[in-house]
């Protein structure tokens, strides 16, 4: 097991390299002069050489791609040209935000999404399956973004039962709508991923065998079945978890939740490219350390799994 | 003298992959009401002048926001133009996207995935280090960025999406690739002196055929999906050619006054996603019945 986890963490190396290549890159054909673009219009141009001889950008490339890897190996990421505070401090304080409402969409959409997708498996080919199938390619097929809109237009603005953005006191009520918002769409494919596993599970012998015992459809599915059906359902999970930092863009703007996506949607507003850079090469680590927490996991879910 | 070299056998008239699937896509009602939006919407995009009752962009400041009646069915916009026109128009960009990015992206992802999976070694393995870069972005952010580096316009919506697009089909035209350059037909090919490329293009491409007609399929719904999500961040099509993520961006401040203003084109792009899904679903089911549960 520490064996493959150091075996990964090398394999992580090359993979977090490129990423940071193509961060660098994006850099590189941004319109504009990044010192302009920092420090305004009115710079005068022995100031903007100043600067750029100070930060090494009239060094060829290649040594500018080597500082820039050095730089992200210490956590700078630059500063923003709008607030000019480091743009790693800034993501830190948003990241919390945006990990609550992920927490919380993940509740939402593994508990719909698992339970929706037994219901069909256990009714396979039954009306109750077919509808929950068309229900679940129709939440699949809906814009996170108006999906948003309709929920406040009918629990905030008609109904008024939740606030409508921001985060308020921080309670509950505020979460409810971004994090249904965000975790419909992701329950609807968890829903069928569970079905179509638990398909294959059910129609093994160790449930056969399950059944001919006597036990309850209860214990059959949700003790014999499940179990068994987890490695998908959590290799779903796990890889969504990742993923609402992309669904945050949009839910974020929406609800006006001061998270990450929304510090993105700013940033793109105001088009400061450093912070849209950092926030990229941020999500795509997560992304990284997500798939290789999701991939040591199958051990712990199967023990039959060995790491050699 | 009686002719004994008739057999009297009836011949079962040969049958292709194309005709079985078919026949099994028919039978699926889900696909074909999917395959039914799809021709629906691509007529209103291609007869858009024809269909749409009023000019896109004509501005009736007169009319701004006015609900949906008999003369603007879905209503007017803040400019009083008409939200039905707009979103006819709009669907011209939706489909337009959806096929051009798919069809970089597969060209993109065919050449790749079969050049990694027939090569093998470090061909291959330089180009799946490349694959798992680009996968190991968000793919929303990665487009965004792209999207702000590379400046306005639709051409650069077709870059941004394209170059996240391609990985999943290079991913499965290479494990295709792998399975079948070792299969026998692939042999006596190479052993009758058939060229590289000739072998990869005529005999083992047409072997990927059937699953990549299904990523093309499911793929134009996520990239209609991410241009609807790009256009309301403001970086799609540039104003005033209208796209129906656009006008749900623009609708969003009167949502309490005016919630047809968001409505409507919320449910042309569900409408248009969910028919390439559907159809994208009975295909795989109709193509590969082994999958179908």
């Amino acid at each position: 097991m520490f064996e493959y986890l150091i075996r990964r963490l090398v394999m992580m190396i090359p993979v977090l390299l490129g990423v940071l290549f193509i961060t660098f890159l994006l850099m590189f054909v941004i319109p504009g002069d990044p010192i302009t673009n920092m420090m305004g219009q009115r710079a005068n141009d022995e100031v903007i050489e100043r600067i750029r001889k100070d930060l090494h950008l009239d060094d060829p490339w290649y040594i500018q791609f080597f500082n820039y890897i050095g730089r992200t190996l210490r956590g700078d990421l630059g500063q923003s040209f709008v607030t000019h505070r480091p743009v790693a401090v800034e993501i830190l304080e948003k990241l919390p935000n945006t990990a609550r409402l992920a927490i919380s969409t993940m509740i939402v959409a593994s508990i719909m999404g698992i339970l929706i997708g037994i219901l069909a498996a256990v009714f396979h080919n039954t009306w109750i399956d077919r509808t929950v199938m068309v229900f679940a390619l129709i939440f699949i097929s809906t814009p996170v973004f108006w999906f948003g809109l309709i929920l406040i237009y009918i629990f905030s603005i008609t109904l008024g039962w939740l606030p409508i953005s921001g985060m308020g006191d921080g309670s509950i009520k505020y979460l409810i709508l971004p994090a249904i918002t965000l975790g419909t769409r992701s329950s609807a494919f968890l829903a069928r991923m569970t079905r179509s596993t638990m398909l294959e599970v059910i129609r093994q012998d160790f449930i056969r065998t399950a059944r001919s015992k006597g036990l309850s459809q209860k214990i059959v599915i949700f003790k014999h079945a499940l179990k068994n059906a987890m490695i998908p359902i959590i290799t779903i999970l796990g890889l969504d978890f990742a993923s609402y930092l992309n669904g945050s863009v949009l839910t974020e703007t929406i609800f006006g939740w001061p998270g990450f996506g929304r510090y993105v949607v700013q940033a793109i507003n105001k088009r400061d490219f450093q912070v849209i850079a950092g926030s990229v090469m941020i999500g795509a680590i997560i992304f990284v350390v997500a798939n290789l927490l999701v991939d040591l996991s199958y051990g712990f879910l199967d023990p039959r799994i060995r790491y050699d | 003298m009686e002719n004994t070299n008739v057999l009297d056998v009836k011949m079962e008239k040969g049958r292709s992959l194309w005709y079985d699937s078919w026949q099994r896509l028919k039978k699926n009602p889900t696909a074909m009401f999917g395959l039914f939006l799809i021709i629906f919407l691509g007529f209103v995009a291609i007869f858009a002048p024809l269909l749409a009752p009023y000019d896109p962009n004509k501005i009736s400041l007169r009319e701004n926001v006015d609900p949906p009646s008999r003369a603007h069915w879905f209503g007017t916009d803040y400019y009083g133009r008409d939200i039905l026109s707009r979103i006819i128009y709009g669907s011209r960009i939706s489909m337009t996207v959806g096929f051009v990015v798919q069809f970089i992206t597969l060209v993109i992802g065919v050449t790749l995935g079969a050049v990694a999976g027939y090569f093998g070694g470090k061909v291959d393995m330089l180009i799946m280090r490349f694959t798992d870069v680009i996968m190991s972005f968000p793919g929303l952010l990665l487009i965004i960025a792209m999207r702000v580096a590379l400046g306005p316009g639709l051409f650069n919506v077709f870059i941004a999406l394209s170059v996240v697009g391609w990985t999943g089909k290079a991913r499965l035209v290479r494990s295709q690739v792998l399975a079948i350059r070792e299969q026998d037909f692939v042999e006596a090919a190479r052993a009758l002196g058939v060229k590289t490329h000739r072998i990869i293009i005529r005999h083992i491409l047409p072997n990927c055929i059937a699953p990549m007609i299904v990523s093309v399929t499911m793929g134009i719904a996520g990239a209609i999906m991410s241009e609807a999500g790009l256009s309301f961040l403001g970086l799609g099509v540039q104003k005033p050619i209208p796209s129906w993520g656009s006008i749900i961006n623009e609708g969003l401040q009167y949502i309490r006054v005016a919630p047809w203003y968001t409505l409507f084109p919320g449910f042309a792009i569900a409408l248009t996603v969910l028919g390439f899904n559907l159809l994208g679903d009975g295909l795989r089911d109709a193509l590969d019945p082994r999958l179908k549960h």
